[in-house]
Formats: C-alpha cells, sequence, structure tokens
C-alpha cells in the first residue's frame, strides 16, 4: 500500500514575500495558525532544521492540549518542511487524545509558488514512519472525506441534526 | 491499546462497509436487503455486519426476526467529527490566513 497523502492547494492574493513571511514569523502566525474559536499560543520558534515550533491551545471546554513540529527544510520563500504532532506539556511526543491509532507523526510539505502576482501554496500532510494500522486508520480518513460514501452524508447529516436536536 | 475510536476507522476503512452505512443512512434494512445490490454473498455481508457491529456503528433490531440492521448516527458522529476535523484543519487556517494577507494589503500607492 502506497502511503496515503492529504493534499490542500490555495491560493493567495499576496506576493510570495508576504506569504512566507506569515507563516515563518512568529507574531504573524499567532493571529491566523491558532485552533478555531480558541486561544493558542506560541511557545517555541526555533526556523531552522532541527529546530522546534510548539503551540498551547485551549479546547473550548478549557482543557489544554500542546503541538511539537520539528522544522526538517527551510527553503526562502519557496518550501517548508516540518514533522508535525501533538505533545505534552514539556514538549514530549505524545499520540492524539482519544484516537491511538492517529498516526503519532505526520510530515508536513509546505510549497510556496508564485501565481501571477499571488501565491499559490500547495500543502500535503502524510504519515511518517507509520504502523500498517496508523496508516489503514489515516487512509480511512481520507478516503471516507473524499466521499467514498456516495452522496449520503447529506442525509446522514440530517439524522445527525435531528439525534442532536432531541 | 485500541479505543472504539479506532475500531470505528478500522471498519470505515472498507469500501463495501461504508456503502452499507450509506444505505443504512436511508433507513433499517435486513441482511438479504443489503447483499442484493452488492452482489456478494448473505454470509460475507454477515460478516461486514459484525464488524460494524463491534464498532458501535450499527445495531440489529431484536423484535423483528430479519433483525432489520440500523444505523447508529450517534456513534458515527464522533467518527464524522474526526474526519470534519482533518477536513477543515486547513482550510479554516487559510481562511484567517486570506484575511490576515487582505488586512495587510493597504491602499494601492
Amino acid at each position: 500500500m502506497t502511503t496515503p497523502r492529504f493534499t490542500i492547494t490555495r491560493h493567495f492574493a499576496a506576493p510570495r514575500a508576504r506569504v512566507w513571511a506569515a507563516w515563518t514569523q512568529p507574531e504573524q502566525l499567532a493571529r491566523w495558525f491558532g485552533p478555531k474559536g480558541s486561544e493558542g499560543s506560541i511557545l517555541a520558534f526555533d526556523l531552522r532544521p532541527g529546530g522546534e515550533w510548539r503551540g498551547r491551545m485551549e479546547t473550548p471546554e478549557g482543557a489544554a492540549m500542546f503541538s511539537k513540529f520539528v522544522f526538517r527544510e527551510v527553503s526562502p520563500p519557496q518550501r517548508l518542511v516540518w514533522v508535525h504532532g501533538f505533545a505534552d506539556e514539556g514538549g514530549n511526543r505524545i499520540r492524539a487524545p482519544f484516537a491511538p491509532l492517529f498516526p503519532l507523526e505526520l510530515l508536513t510539505t509546505v510549497d510556496f509558488a508564485e501565481d501571477g502576482a499571488g501565491t499559490r501554496i500547495t500543502l500535503s500532510w502524510e504519515p511518517l514512519d507509520a504502523t500498517a494500522e496508523e496508516e489503514a486508520f489515516f487512509a480511512s480518513m481520507m478516503a471516507s472525506m473524499e466521499g467514498g460514501w456516495g452522496g449520503s452524508f447529506d442525509q446522514l447529516d440530517e439524522l445527525l441534526a435531528d439525534q442532536s436536536s432531541i | 491499546m485500541e479505543s472504539q475510536l479506532d475500531r470505528q476507522f478500522a471498519a470505515l476503512a472498507d469500501p463495501i462497509r461504508r456503502a452499507i452505512l450509506a444505505r443504512l443512512a436511508q433507513g433499517a434494512a435486513t441482511v438479504g436487503e443489503l447483499a442484493r445490490p452488492f452482489g456478494i454473498s448473505q454470509p460475507a455481508i454477515s460478516r461486514h455486519l459484525k464488524v460494524l457491529e463491534a464498532a458501535g456503528l450499527i445495531e440489529a433490531a431484536r423484535a423483528a426476526q430479519a433483525r432489520p440492521r440500523r444505523l447508529k448516527a450517534e456513534a458515527l458522529g464522533e467518527a464524522r467529527a474526526w474526519i470534519d476535523g482533518l477536513a477543515t484543519y486547513w482550510s479554516d487556517r487559510f481562511d484567517r490566513l486570506d484575511a490576515l494577507l487582505g488586512e495587510q494589503e493597504g491602499p494601492p500607492a
């Protein structure tokens, strides 16, 4: 089985140098990178191969979660690669809370390409040194995401909405 | 240690099992009814149903003799939340990055 890979591409209407700055200056990252609807802060940011980017976020329920990313490649202004995962408060790598089979680490690759007057970002996520079970878990999430359910997601959404309104 | 969520994703890894869930999202169905459109044997369908039941994604009605299977939509909701979390992890962040870059744009010189 080939490694399952998640890819997302987006065009941004800003020159590449500015987009690169938004990804590599902690004070700018703090303004967009945190999880939606909750507080996030950057605890460490060392932009060089082997350097760590550690963050703390708070869930809506008020629980603290920590992330640790380790840079592998820093090639301004075109490429950023890091190893992505959860951590404990001390910065030690831990598994995803509540899902032991979610891959321990994901290799994140971000490509910055000039695209007219703007910038095209292509980001990919793939499990790193994952076990067969972890890869299967990730592949299963991807397959479910890519509409492997046929057209029934809408019905499922209605069903779930009905249940939660009881 | 395997969690219930792990079992759910293992169950979801198979395209036939996803198709069975999609079918059950439209209403309960018996083994015979499920076997027909997939063109596989009833024992094969039963094996898939067993995996889905162990993951807590479906249940069998006791009352009727044919024991129609029903989707446990609330259980699927947890797996769905994880899938949505993965799908929106970057798109949400990209939306906010887009807004930030727009702010910095400033008036044209």
